[in-house]
């Protein structure tokens, strides 16, 4: 699977001069960064007028979380719906001619097609800071560099899950309902709507692997996870994104004997 | 007459196309329950620890909720897609198919694709909405209501138009998609009391991008909070935007270079 990198290094290049092409438009993704955490630091400022403790947050790092969670969250590489969709109108048939594995196509491509995004966000993310200073948690040094190390190792771990779901397309009319749905459910049981340990079943929500998408990466940089064994969440961590690799694998053997080249080529 | 029977029967058998993939409707179905049930949670949760925000009850919170919910989805189910396509229309040198049509161009943009798909998360908002109720225990007048309806009117179009003036962008700017789509982030405070907004963002909301208004407007009248300076100003807000459309819209076509035969 891995014996010539070359061609995924070469299709990561074409993609980052794409994401190149359209700079000003990149850019504007910057909203998704900045724009919800203002608008959660004015609830939440006012909900701490009541109380100066929720759950075992303060204010300035229920700010933090949002801040951060959404610089994670948001900047995650996705298997994009076009996957989906080359499979209903048979473009998928391009791809299976191609000498390359499609899980590592759509893996190179989408993370190549990221950088110049997460460039512009940490750009936006330290425009917050500097808007509410006062109310943001500065971390040590290792814990801000193992929240994004846990970030990126839960990027792929959300990218295989999305790519399995993209595969769906192989038995189902039409995907995208399903799609929209997953992208909604991914969205609160990330923690990327409110912290997963505030939650009633906490337990539960805490063992699933999509903690690792958000909660667990801005956990680290809250420095909350200091009773934690972080390798062994890190082990974890590689064990569900391992499982969910072959998962995809196996949903992809299955789903190429059914697929029939629809659509005009 | 015989336009509206056209586009009625247009609509019809969209739905009836739409409704041929059960399974996707099904998954539309829970996206509606999912989204209303997140919003519970979040609330219930801030609730467990506080009994108001900025005054807000939790049943006036639902109310908020459900209104911010329904302005969306009516504004995605209907005119969403066909005012984000004309980015592309104009990109791609497709617009002449709509400009020649007796029929104004830019109304016909706005019913050019409509999605069904958001009609089936409806009865989910309306629950939340209808919760929200239950837990005040008072239910408005029927004055108040169409007072509501009124203001929820005016907020839909604002909504509507804010978003069309951003896709008119596309004359001058060649890939601008999420610039649309920050709209959709800057919804976000509509789903929020309006106090809790304080200093230059609650000015910028409320006046340049009126984006706090649209949900919380409404529901003063339902709250016994309404007045009519509220509708007057919300008017005021449409026109201006009716204004920036029309000139930008002119503009736009006079840039506008066709690529088609």
């Amino acid at each position: 699977m891995f014996s010539n990198l070359r061609k995924y290094l070469s299709l990561s290049r074409v993609s980052l001069l794409l994401s190149l092409q359209y700079k000003m438009n990149t850019f504007f993704l910057l909203g998704v960064v900045i724009v919800p955490p203002v608008a959660y630091f004015f609830l939440w400022n006012s909900i701490y007028h009541q109380k100066e403790i929720i759950g075992n947050y303060k204010l300035s790092e229920m700010i933090t979380y949002y801040i951060i969670v959404y610089l994670f969250f948001e900047t995650k590489p996705h298997a994009w719906w076009d996957i989906g969709h080359s499979i209903k109108d048979g473009r998928f048939s391009l791809y299976i001619t191609k000498p390359m594995n499609h899980f590592l196509f759509y893996f190179f491509y989408s993370y190549s097609f990221t950088i110049l995004w997460w460039i512009f966000a940490i750009f936006g993310a330290f425009f917050l800071f500097i808007i509410f200073k006062n109310y943001f948690v500065l971390p040590k040094i290792l814990p801000f560099f193992l929240s994004f190390f846990f970030s990126f190792l839960g990027g792929i771990l959300g990218f295989t899950i999305e790519y399995i779901f993209n595969l769906f397309a192989f038995w189902i009319e039409k995907p995208f309902g399903l799609l929209r749905f997953y992208d909604l459910l991914i969205y609160f049981l990330s923690g990327s709507i409110i912290p997963l340990d505030l939650l009633p079943f906490k337990n539960f929500f805490l063992f699933l692997p999509f903690k690792y998408l958000s909660f667990f990466p801005v956990s680290i940089f809250l420095g909350k996870a200091q009773n934690i064994n972080l390798f062994n969440e890190f082990l974890n961590l590689i064990l569900w994104i391992c499982f969910f690799i072959i998962i995809s694998q196996i949903v992809f053997y299955f789903g190429r004997k059914t697929y029939s080249a629809p659509g005009s080529l | 007459m015989k336009s509206l029977k056209i586009i009625l029967r247009f609509l019809y058998l969209k739905l009836k196309t739409h409704l041929s993939f059960r399974l996707d409707v099904i998954f539309e179905i829970f996206y509606g329950l999912i989204e209303s049930l997140f919003a519970f949670i979040f609330f219930e949760v801030v609730y467990s620890y506080v009994n108001n925000i900025v005054g807000f009850e939790k049943g006036e919170i639902y109310i908020l909720t459900g209104t911010a919910y329904f302005i969306d989805g009516i504004y995605k189910g209907i005119f969403g897609t066909g005012i984000f396509s004309l980015s592309q229309l104009v990109r791609r040198g497709r617009l002449e198919k709509y400009l020649l049509r007796p029929f104004k161009a830019e109304v016909l943009i706005l019913f050019r694709e409509p999605r069904f798909d958001f009609l089936y998360r409806f009865p989910s908002y309306f629950a939340i909405f209808i919760y929200g109720f239950y837990l005040l225990k008072k239910l408005p007048s029927f004055f108040d209501f169409l007072l509501y309806f009124f203001s929820f009117l005016i907020s839909l179009f604002i909504y509507l138009l804010l978003h069309y003036i951003f896709v008119l962008l596309s004359f001058w700017l060649i890939e601008m998609y999420n610039l649309y789509y920050l709209i959709y982030d800057f919804y976000e405070f509509a789903r929020y009391p309006e106090k809790i907004y304080k200093g230059i963002f609650r000015k910028i909301f409320i006046s340049i991008i009126p984006i706090i208004i649209l949900s919380n407007y409404p529901v003063k009248f339902l709250f016994k909070e309404g007045n009519l300076f509220l509708i007057l100003y919300e008017l005021l807000i449409l026109s201006l935007f009716f204004i920036i459309f029309k000139f930008m819209w002119d503009r736009g076509i006079k840039r506008y270079e066709g690529a088609t035969i």
